[in-house]
């Protein structure tokens, strides 16, 4: 009998686990927790649950000063400094308090470059940071950056003790100290890593009393993760895919919730090459700008964007009329609302496109990333192209792939996503359109690019000069005018073609509580959120 | 003194896709105690079979049809198959023509005598291992003792053979059955392992029953012969009445087709045609085909086996009746 | 035999060599490297690119390269991860994964042979009777359902239709808990285990059938020796040969680390970190787990080879005898 009750104990906590463990299921597994260091999105979760952020944000990009350490903070009136508060008693997972040398330390660290930090840049252009009392930092930029607090969300997303990274190494990678409601106790690799709650955490009640540990179980098979969630393998996931988000509306046990995403699908069009560019020799001949011009307006008119949102993505995504979410204040009203999908606009132009000399029929090659819907969205888009006699060919590639071919002229349309990160349109607008060495902007300027890439498109200089006035304006309402300028220069030329915002579709089981509120805020995995686990 | 084995009406038949093999079609013969029997004919005749069959070793798609297989007076068809395996190696042994796939590769030649007298005998381990070893030494192999360590592809082709032999006869059989036992060997060994089967067969009292398609090796060896062609016997006589006075036009040929060890070579002759297939036999006679002497009767009738002389038994109508003509045709 | 070793032992370290070569010039020549994967688009800058690719020792000429990471491996060190596992020792990361790995492997292996004998024993005495059309309809399903199919329907079964935690996957160490390691390890161990015993199943009926038809079984059938005693050292002895062959690939195949199973059920191993190493470009981590596979392979082969030596005295004494 002894036997059968040991058994039976065995077999429970197989299935259970510890009492008050919370489970988390993710997609892949972190690469470093070392908040300056950090180049994937697995990280994320973690680091976001050991450290805190200077300042949170919100999904909408909102800040959230209750879930900050800082109680708050105010720019200059040329927004070339910003001058943060502190707030008092936060300790370290070591026991030391926060102060502002430690601030200042994380900033220092990451802009020297011999740390080789990959989110240097996203700190800005610091001039300075100084400690003003152990609560208070003042930062000061080189020029107006107005912006600081969306690009720290991405650059500064956890602040670590001064002195705990050695040069150009960090300890922190595999053993990280924050300031964060739960601590790091290990790492199974390949299997999931373990945190503790911190019970000295500055936040009331957080975090929950019932809440002994905390395991991220690494998943890399999506069916799985949503097989362990249903068995109650694990309480909360990342992330769910359309197709099971509707599959699991009516399961009994699962709350489901659907805020604004960041997960931006567009289509990238080859400026450098025929069909939708002009090639080295065409500089400056009217005839092939605007025969490639046809083409992409073509694309633009053509796309179904309803469809893809409807078929691949089960309606849960924002269709976007440009290059911004279409309910910002800085997204150009003149664009919102405009019609998108017009057949014979589309017919229309692909018809000038063949009178100034395009190649009939229309063919050009649409490369995708092999995994995630991609290829579907690609493949949807060829059948939808097929009505117009226009023969798209799908290429499958791997991700690595894909992005390596992408800094080569060697494709004329990719299907692609983008992370917004940092939920600021001019970041936005500078880092998909403007100077950085990639592939296909608008304007390329560097020596290491071949030839081709160079100014192409009438309008480019004025886009450039637009961007850098509105970078340094610190009126909000001057800086949004300019800002849908660019939008509608984008949209005109057809530099990208926009599809829409893919929603953040989360699930949980119901035994995990959240604060008012938080989820719509937060999401699932800001654990700061979480307020209690019922009973299995 | 009732013989050792007779056989009587041995029907065995092969049930296959292309219909069913009539291997052994109704045989009657017999084999006293210390005698060496000869069955000699072409491959297909259905030599083996009749010895498989009395070893009961027949297996699907074969089945022994109908008969009585008589051994010291038991009707070996009529025993289970637990009583047939204490048998079989121990008073009924059978010799393959084979020697290197009759023997298991994985074991030592020791080792595989030895296995047999672990199931038939009561030795114990040590005395087995000394049996086997006693046992290659009277069949004649060479310091038997280092021998018996040995794997059978150590050995040469007539050690193997006499090895086989020596397995065979460890628990000192009433019956030795010998399977074409020289036909892979070269004609010096051939004589010694007879030599050799002779010494054992006088020494240890057996009964031989010697399947061969060479009527020479028949000749220096057995006391009486029995002849089959397609499934039957078609003679049987002393050994020394066959060579002197063949009857059957089949026996006849075969001897035609010896040639002679002293004199001239005369032209030698083969019988011309082919062995008949065992699926469609044809009508009557089922040498008909391929005899000289056939005619329409022996198309239609099926001969019987009919003693002509005391010992001597034919199945020819040509032959068969007192009453008709000598066969010197 | 020790000829024979000798010679196989110099192939293999011979074939080891060949595939480190290999892999190391197919990992630079493929698009993309670690330093993608560790700089992102948005803040790539070529003062930082030249940084890490000269931290990665990626600005040597090609042949240096190779010869300071062979120089490394002969000296143990299997390098840094620098993507996956950003600072961890590969061979540390490498050890955890292939003891899990041969856990599974040895617990796959172990229900393949126990499926897989008696199954095909069966279907080679019962020759095309109802037992072995049966057997051979079930190793035929069992070869052609692919892997991922099986394991997602048990992860249905038994995760969530049954709620039994270890149905969905993950691996508990031996030390941990006993009961619960085999339970985690038991369906993905089923769903490659019904895999290999297929096509040992099948092997082992056609060499027996062989085996069944050899002279040796008939003498030893004259000789009167019973069934048992037959069919083990007279049948099955004989036709081991070309299933240890099967046996030794399947092992070693299981020893690579079945990619799709591990990635299904949650069990770090080697097939999943040799995948994710691939895409993520860390080039110690690929280098280190190919080299690694091909060694087991080769060891595998080698104990393969002894095994004849020690099943079938032909090849263990050399040559048909004098």
């Amino acid at each position: 009998m002894r036997l059968v009750i040991c058994a039976f104990i065995v077999f429970a906590f197989v299935i259970c686990g510890p009492a008050g463990e919370l489970r988390v299921g993710i997609s892949g597994e972190p690469w470093n927790l070392d908040p300056a260091l950090y180049t994937d999105i697995a990280s994320v979760w973690l680091i976001q649950n050991i450290y805190d952020s200077l300042v949170e944000l919100s999904v909408t990009g909102e800040p959230l000063p209750q879930y900050s350490l800082c109680e708050a903070w105010e720019f200059n009136a040329d927004a070339t400094a910003i001058t943060l508060h502190l707030r008092p008693g936060v300790r370290f997972h070591d026991g030391r308090e926060l102060t502002a040398d430690d601030v200042v330390y994380n900033f220092e660290w990451i802009l020297n470059p011999d740390n080789a930090s990959p989110v240097r840049k996203a700190l800005g252009p610091v001039e300075k940071v100084e400690a003003l009392d152990p609560y208070t930092v003042k930062v000061t930029f080189t020029y107006p950056f107005p912006e600081a607090l969306q690009y720290w969300s991405r650059a500064l997303i956890g602040i670590v003790p001064a002195g705990s990274r050695s040069h150009g190494e960090s300890p922190l990678a595999r053993n990280p100290i924050g300031t964060g409601p739960y601590r790091f106790v290990e790492w199974k690799e390949g299997s999931h890593i373990v945190l503790e709650p911190f019970p000295d955490y500055w936040m009331e009640g957080i975090p929950p009393k019932d809440v002994s540990r905390v395991k991220f179980v690494f998943f890399a098979d999506e069916a799985t993760k949503v097989a362990a969630l249903l068995a109650g393998a694990v309480h909360l996931v990342d992330w769910v895919s359309p197709r099971d988000y509707v599959a699991l509306q009516d399961v009994p046990g699962i709350e489901l919730a659907r805020i604004p995403g960041i997960q931006h699908q567009y289509v990238a069009l080859n400026l450098a090459s025929h069909p939708f560019g002009i090639t080295a020799d065409e500089v400056g001949d009217p005839v092939a700008i605007e025969r490639a011009l046809m083409a992409r307006k073509f694309m633009m008119y053509a796309i179904d964007r309803e469809e893809i949102r409807d078929e691949i993505f089960y309606g849960m995504a924002t269709v976007m009329y440009g290059p911004w979410y279409p309910d910002s204040v800085w997204f150009s009203p003149a664009l919102r609302g405009r019609v998108l999908h017009d057949p014979e606009k589309a017919r229309e132009y692909l018809e000038r496109y063949y009178e100034l000399g395009g190649e009939k029929p229309l063919k050009f090659r649409i490369i995708a990333t092999n995994t995630g819907w991609f290829v579907d969205i690609a493949t949807l888009i060829q059948a939808q192209l097929k009505e117009y006699g226009v023969e798209a060919e799908v290429i499958p590639l791997e991700k690595r792939t894909l992005f390596a071919t992408l800094k080569t002229l060697d494709w004329e349309a990719a299907v692609e996503d983008f992370a917004h990160g940092i939920p600021a349109v001019l970041r936005w607008l500078y880092f998909g359109y403007y100077k950085v060495p990639n592939h296909n902007h608008w304007y390329h300027e560097t020596p290491d690019l071949p030839p081709q890439y160079f100014p192409t498109h009438p309008g480019h200089d004025e886009f450039c000069r637009l961007w850098d006035r509105a970078s340094s304006e610190p009126d909000p309402v001057k800086r949004r005018e300019l800002v849908w300028k660019m939008e509608e220069m984008l949209v005109e030329n057809v530099i990208r073609i926009d599809l829409m915002m893919v929603d953040s579709l989360l699930a949980w089981r119901s035994e995990v509580r959240f604060a008012e509120g938080a989820v719509q805020r937060l999401g699932t995995l800001h654990l700061k959120a979480l307020i209690g686990l019922g009973n299995d | 003194m009732s013989p050792l084995l007779r056989v009587e009406g041995l029907v065995t038949r092969f049930y296959t896709d292309e219909g069913v093999v009539k291997a052994v079609d109704g045989s009657f013969f017999h084999l006293g105690a210390d005698e060496a029997l000869g069955v000699v004919g072409e491959s297909g005749s259905g030599k083996t079979v009749t010895a498989l069959s009395i070893m009961r070793l027949i297996e699907n798609p074969g089945r022994i049809e109908s008969g009585r297989i008589l051994f010291n007076g038991e009707d070996l068809l009529r025993k289970s198959e637990r009583e047939m395996r204490r048998i079989r190696g121990k008073e009924i042994s059978m010799v393959f023509q084979d020697s290197l796939s009759s023997l298991n590769p994985t074991l030592t030649v020791g080792a595989q005598i030895a296995r047999v007298l672990r199931y038939h005998t009561r030795l114990s381990r040590r005395a087995r291992w000394r049996r086997a070893v006693e046992l290659l030494a009277a069949v004649g192999i060479p310091e038997p003792a280092k021998r018996a360590s040995h794997y059978p592809h150590q050995l040469s082709g007539g050690m193997r053979q006499r090895a086989l032999i020596a397995m065979a006869i460890s628990c000192d059989p009433k019956l030795l059955i010998l399977d074409e036992p020289t036909t892979a060997l070269d004609v010096t060994i051939e004589a010694q392992i007879f030599e050799l089967i002779r010494d054992l067969k006088a020494r240890l009292g057996m009964g031989v029953f010697l399947i061969t398609h060479d009527l020479s090796v028949v000749a220096s060896f057995c006391q009486r012969v029995i002849i089959m062609y397609a499934g039957k016997i078609v003679e049987e006589a002393d050994i020394h009445e066959l060579y002197v006075n063949p009857l059957h036009p089949y026996t006849r040929g075969l001897l035609r087709s010896i040639p002679p060890l002293e004199g001239e070579a005369e032209r030698l002759e083969s019988i011309p045609g082919e062995v008949p297939d065992l699926i469609n036999l044809p009508p009557g006679c089922n040498f008909g085909p391929r005899c000289d002497l056939a005619d329409e009767r022996c198309r239609e009738v099926e001969p019987e086996l009919v003693e002509v002389s005391p010992g001597h038994r034919v199945a020819c109508l040509k032959v068969g009746a007192p009453t008709m003509g000598g066969g010197n045709g | 035999m020790r000829a024979y070793l000798v010679k196989r032992a110099t192939f293999g370290v011979l074939t080891l060599f060949i595939a480190s070569l290999l892999i190391f010039s197919l990992l630079r020549v493929v698009p993309g490297g670690p330093v993608d994967a560790l700089i992102e688009e948005e803040w790539d800058d070529p003062v930082l690119r030249a940084q890490l690719r000269h931290e990665l020792g990626l600005d040597l000429p090609l042949h240096l390269q190779y010869a300071r990471w062979l120089g490394n491996i002969l000296h143990g060190d299997l390098g840094v991860s620098i993507v996956l596992y950003q600072g961890e020792p590969v061979g540390k990361i490498l050890l955890a994964r292939l003891a899990v790995t041969a856990q599974l492997a040895l617990l796959s292996l172990s229900i393949a042979l126990l499926v897989s004998f008696p199954a095909g024993i069966v279907s080679a005495l019962w020759r095309d009777r109802l037992p072995d059309h049966l057997l051979r309809l079930l190793a035929l399903g069992g070869v052609s359902t692919p892997n991922f199919f099986l394991g997602i329907a048990l992860i249905v079964v038994f995760g969530v239709g049954l709620r039994r935690g270890w149905g969905v996957g993950g691996y508990i160490p031996f030390g941990e808990d006993p009961w619960g390691w085999l339970l985690h390890l038991l369906l993905p161990a089923v769903v490659l285990g019904t895999d290999h015993a297929a096509t040992i199943s099948r092997m082992l009926r056609a060499s027996m059938l062989e085996a069944l038809g050899r002279g040796h079984v008939l003498t030893a059938k004259a000789m009167g020796l019973p069934r048992g005693d037959l069919l083990i050292r007279d049948v099955l002895r004989t036709a081991m040969v070309p299933v240890v062959t099967v046996i030794g690939n399947s092992a070693g195949a299981l020893l690579d680390g079945a990619v799709i199973t591990e990635v299904l059920f949650r069990l770090p191993g080697l097939g999943s970190l040799l995948v994710q190493g691939v895409y993520a470009r860390d080039l110690p981590v690929v280098q280190a787990v190919v080299v690694v596979a091909v060694g087991i392979r080769v060891a595998v082969n080698l104990v393969v080879d002894l095994t004849y030596g020690f099943l079938d005295p032909r090849i263990r004494y050399g040559g048909n005898g004098r």
